[in-house]
């Protein structure tokens, strides 16, 4: 071995300081290279991963808005919104979600919709956020949870707001109801204003005043820590809870225009002639909104859709009917306007009518005939040989064009959704939608309210106010006002619509005195109606045919099936001098509708009055 | 100012110097305690979601200090007689370790005495630099081929057990001390031109031997927005904890990500990260520029030393030390993949630290034992 002292030490030592000096320039441009990075990203980059850091730090949590109520005319509380225990699931806390699910549900029953609006809920939610798993938990159901909870981290009990409808199926066409927000929904939504909101209206006010009735969420500016644990809230803003809407309905007269008609079928809509407010709306049979806003079960909505008696089925706005007798009026003034007829013209009734060259006979209601006719005792008795007779002799025309002027034919315009139109023939219609040209024999069914004529409920209640305003038309609306959280009111100012042309008040001051001695004249189709009435009414009744029947055949409602029997129609308003209320019914398939217009009346005049 | 009036008024300032005696270097302690101190400062910060851990640290930290002042005052020229048993017995205590060693971090790399639980990697950190320069120090300089070639050897037994345990920070490092010897021994620039390119060629057989979670840490490095909440989530997260600290950071304790834990490994691998973020830059590179006065100190001390094999030593540990620091700094700003290796002196741990400070020892005996050259 060599012994190191005799080493050549000189050039050991000078290879070493060579080596040295390599790695000290090495290092200290490794130290200049950190230092370069330094800078780079804690000047250079400075803003953007100063943005990044907060994004991890501060989470917006949506606060939920409370949804707006709903109260009558009269202040009463139709909506509301109650506690209910949810159960929610945050799914970055749960490692396997469909095994929780399915130990969850040997606990809390989850049914398969439960699951589908689950995993469809899922798809549309931020970070951390609990989705909805089952709502309205009842209390057993929660607490039972609760002792188990412990087996569950990332799900949870949360008391939240449900929308309840305590007066169920009464107001149920009209107010409509809430639901889940479905995957359509979703995509039209503004996502941002409804981060925590669950429900969305679906049908009727509730559709309608979504925007009103939601508000605006809260955000809680929350400190969160890797595992989404707040830590602290450094800035709240608080939710802007929904407007209360105060609708012109009227509770009370509601009620008992539904128990009036209890076991019928039809619609009963009254509206306030001076304001076009709705006071009833009842559409025949209704359902129960609470089921629809937890969720309602294949099984009884499947039911609910296929049950011929179609109770999801809103016949206010959708259901067109034949307006039957009650256009007589309409039909009466424009032959006076157009000088077409006089108040002392008469006919005599056989009991039919014949055209020129026409075989067939068109026949009245009345098979012996009315005798003498004047257009007075023609819409006392609903003489149709007589609105026959006028018909002919005005043409199509001006018919098709009263009905519109009255507005039939085109949607009302309510503050509701799905509204429909009706038909008012004429001859451009039949050539635009059956291709056929005009018919002379269809004048006079169309002038009777037959033939092709369909109307809606809510069409011929407007028909009855243009009636009660002698011409004025105001649009039918269900809001009178909202009420923001704050207190402050906005009126829903009624909206005049084109009234009618007809300006001789001779002309109304005589259609009106005929439609009240409808119900004040012996021999009227009404007149059952003013006994016992301290009040005057004004109306006209009508018959719609569903079934035609053959030439010859008579009309015997015993020997035809139920749903083939006629529809009673009634249009009027009451008082006559200064009308508070007109009304529309519909009863499908049954008689007595003028009755039911009188226990509607006499709820809401008798009680105002008293 | 002190030292200076000294050395006017010794005449053997060497040998009658205070700090000599105590065996000492008073510049390389001071930078180290200053260094110590800025990094319990920072896991100070830590401590608030680990409550103790920073009086566990300076427990271990002043443990580490004592055995760094008892082993400056061990000459160097003792290990040379010990060297090659204690490589022995490192060899020994890593097959050992192998087969029932207790499993850590995913690491076979502890042995549990019953009273004391270590790392037999941690001794073969200062053996094999030691035996590596003890082996260079007897031959003449620069080394042969044959020389480094057996050097090698030397350096791949360990090596290779430990990457079977399998700790590839731990692998990198003592590999690197080895290295670094060799370097200094003067090996000839073709063979480390050449080694390089060997190094470059037999990446992808590496890429092969390397275990799963090694080569996600690689693919994680190249690109780590590819995979941000998976293997790039660590180094996203602490890039985004250094630039958000921006100049002056965002003060002591009020680190966000830190605290609100999106940074892993907070208190230890990325503790960097939570210097950055909660003292900026200027926290940053005080940090840089006493690393880079130690590793200065050191590279001198190893100059002023009168034998090869003290000089290749001291060498060895400076460089190694430094490149420690380098690979954590840059592995923790993004420049590096992530090799598990802490951060020196800084970061939680007390085995790290032992091994260190001891280095720094046998630094400062190297520095304070000068005198006996001339005896």
């Amino acid at each position: 071995m060599r012994n190191p002292y005799f080493k050549d030490y000189q050039s050991e030592s000078h290879l070493f300081k060579g080596r040295v000096l390599v790695a000290s320039i090495v290092i200290i441009l490794f130290f200049i290279v950190l230092g370069i990075r330094l800078y780079y990203l804690q000047v250079e980059q400075f803003t953007q991963y100063s943005t990044l850091s907060e994004q991890n730090r501060v989470t917006l949590l949506a606060i939920a808005p409370n949804r707006g109520l709903i109260y009558d005319r009269n202040g009463v509380l139709l909506v509301e919104n109650v506690p209910a225990y949810g159960l929610h699931l945050i799914p970055e806390k749960v490692k396997n979600i469909g095994e929780t699910l399915d130990a969850i549900n040997a606990i809390v029953p989850l049914s398969a919709e439960d699951r589908q609006n689950f995993y469809q809920q899922l798809k549309y939610r931020r970070r951390f956020e609990g989705v909805p798993l089952k709502v309205n938990l009842d209390e057993a159901l929660a607490a039972k949870f609760s002792v188990h909870s412990y087996q569950f981290p990332g799900v949870k009990i949360a008391a939240e707001l449900i929308r309840h409808y305590p007066y169920e199926a009464i107001f149920s066409h009209a107010i409509g109801y809430v639901g889940r927000i479905n995957e359509q929904e979703m995509t039209n939504i503004d996502k941002a204003s409804y981060s925590a909101t669950q429900y969305i209206g679906k049908t009727g006010i509730e559709q309608f005043y979504e925007k009103e009735l939601h508000g605006s969420p809260g955000f809680q500016h929350a400190e969160t820590d890797v595992h989404g644990h707040i830590i602290r809230i450094l800035k709240s803003e608080p939710p802007t809870h929904g407007n209360d809407l105060y609708l012109t309905l009227d509770s009370q007269l509601q009620l008992a225009s539904v128990a009036a008609m209890e076991g019928k079928r039809g619609v009963i809509i009254a509206i306030e002639p001076a304001t076009g407010g709705v006071l009833a709306f009842v559409s025949q049979p209704g359902f129960d909104p609470n089921l629809f806003v937890q969720g309602i079960g294949q099984d009884i909505y499947k039911q609910m859709l296929d049950s011929w008696e179609r109770p999801l089925f809103n016949r206010i706005l959708r259901g067109q009917y034949p307006p039957a007798s009650t256009v007589k009026p309409m039909v009466a003034l424009q032959g006076l306007q157009l000088g077409f007829t006089t108040p002392n013209y008469s006919i005599s009734d056989p009991g039919f009518y014949r055209l020129p060259n026409v075989k067939r006979p068109y026949r009245d209601w009345r098979k012996q005939g009315h005798g003498y006719v004047n257009l007075h005792k023609a819409i006392v008795q609903s003489c149709d040989t007589y609105f026959y007779n006028l018909a002919h002799k005005m043409g199509i025309d001006p018919i098709t064009d009263i009905y519109q002027q009255f507005g039939l034919g085109s949607p009302t315009g309510i503050d509701l959704i799905g509204e429909l139109s009706g038909v008012v023939p004429g001859k451009e219609w039949k050539r635009a939608n059956l291709n056929e040209s005009w018919y002379p024999g269809e004048t006079l069914i169309t002038a009777i309210g037959q033939g092709f004529a369909l109307a809606t409920p809510l069409q011929l209640a407007h028909m009855a106010t243009v009636l009660a305003n002698q011409g004025e038309r105001i649009k039918p609306h269900l809001v009178q006002h909202l009420q923001k959280q704050n207190g402050e009111i906005i009126q829903n100012t009624p909206e005049k619509l084109t009234p009618v042309t007809q300006k001789n008040p001779e002309h109304w001051a005589l259609i009106q005195k005929s439609i009240h001695d409808v119900i004040a004249e012996p021999g009227g189709t009404a007149y059952r109606l003013s006994r016992n009435t301290p009040y005057t009414i004004a109306g006209k009744t009508g018959t719609a045919q569903v079934f035609t029947l053959g030439q010859n055949e008579e009309y015997d409602a015993n020997i035809l099936d139920e749903h083939l029997r006629d529809h009673a129609l009634f249009i009027g308003y009451a008082p006559v001098e200064s009308p508070q209320i007109a009304l529309a019914i519909i009863l499908e398939n049954n008689t007595g509708a003028a009755d039911v217009a009188k226990q509607v009346f006499d709820n809401y005049l008798l009680r105002t009055n008293s | 100012m002190f030292a200076k009036i000294n050395t006017l008024h010794r005449r053997d300032p060497l040998h009658h110097n205070f700090w000599n005696r105590i065996h000492l270097d008073p510049l390389l302690l001071t930078l180290l305690l200053t260094l110590i101190s800025l990094g319990l400062v920072v896991l100070a910060s830590s401590d608030a979601q680990d409550p103790g851990l920073l009086h566990r640290q300076i427990i271990r930290i002043s443990l580490a200090l004592f055995l760094m002042v008892v082993i400056a005052q061990i000459p160097v020229r003792y290990y040379t007689l010990a060297v090659p048993w204690l490589y022995a017995i490192g060899i020994l205590l890593l097959i050992v370790v192998l087969i029932i060693g207790d499993i850590s971090n995913g690491a076979q790399s502890w042995l549990n005495l019953g009273i004391v639980r270590f790392q037999p990697s941690e001794i073969m950190k200062l053996t094999l630099p030691m035996l590596m320069a003890y082996y260079f120090s007897q031959k003449q300089l620069p080394c042969s081929f044959m020389e480094a070639c057996v050097g090698l050897v030397l350096i791949a037994i360990p090596c290779l057990l430990i990457a079977k345990q399998p700790d590839l920070g731990t692998t990198t490092m003592i590999a690197a001390s080895g290295c670094f010897v060799l370097f200094l021994a003067g090996l000839r620039w073709r063979y480390i031109i050449g080694a390089l390119i060997c190094v470059g060629a037999l990446i992808p057989i590496l890429w092969n031997v390397m275990h799963d979670y090694q080569r996600g840490r690689v693919l994680a490095f190249l690109n780590p927005e590819s995979d941000p909440l998976g293997k790039g989530y660590q180094i996203i997260q602490s890039k985004i904890a250094i630039g958000s600290g921006g100049l002056f950071g965002k003060g002591w304790m009020n680190g966000t990500q830190s605290h609100l834990e999106f940074l892993p490994e907070a208190h230890t691998d990325f503790v960097f990260a939570v210097l950055g973020e909660e003292f900026g830059l200027f926290g940053a590179l005080l940090m840089l520029l006493l690393y880079a006065c130690i590793v200065l100190r050191g590279l001198y001390i190893s100059l002023s030393a009168q034998d090869t094999f003290s000089r290749l030593l001291a060498g060895s540990l400076i460089l190694t030390f430094c490149f420690y620091a380098f690979i954590n700094i840059g592995m923790v700003m993004g420049l590096m993949p992530v090799v598990g290796v802490p951060l020196p002196l800084i970061s939680y741990g007390g085995t790290s630290v032992v091994t260190l400070l001891a280095g720094f020892g046998i630094l400062m005996s190297i520095q304070t034992h000068r005198k006996l050259l001339a005896d």
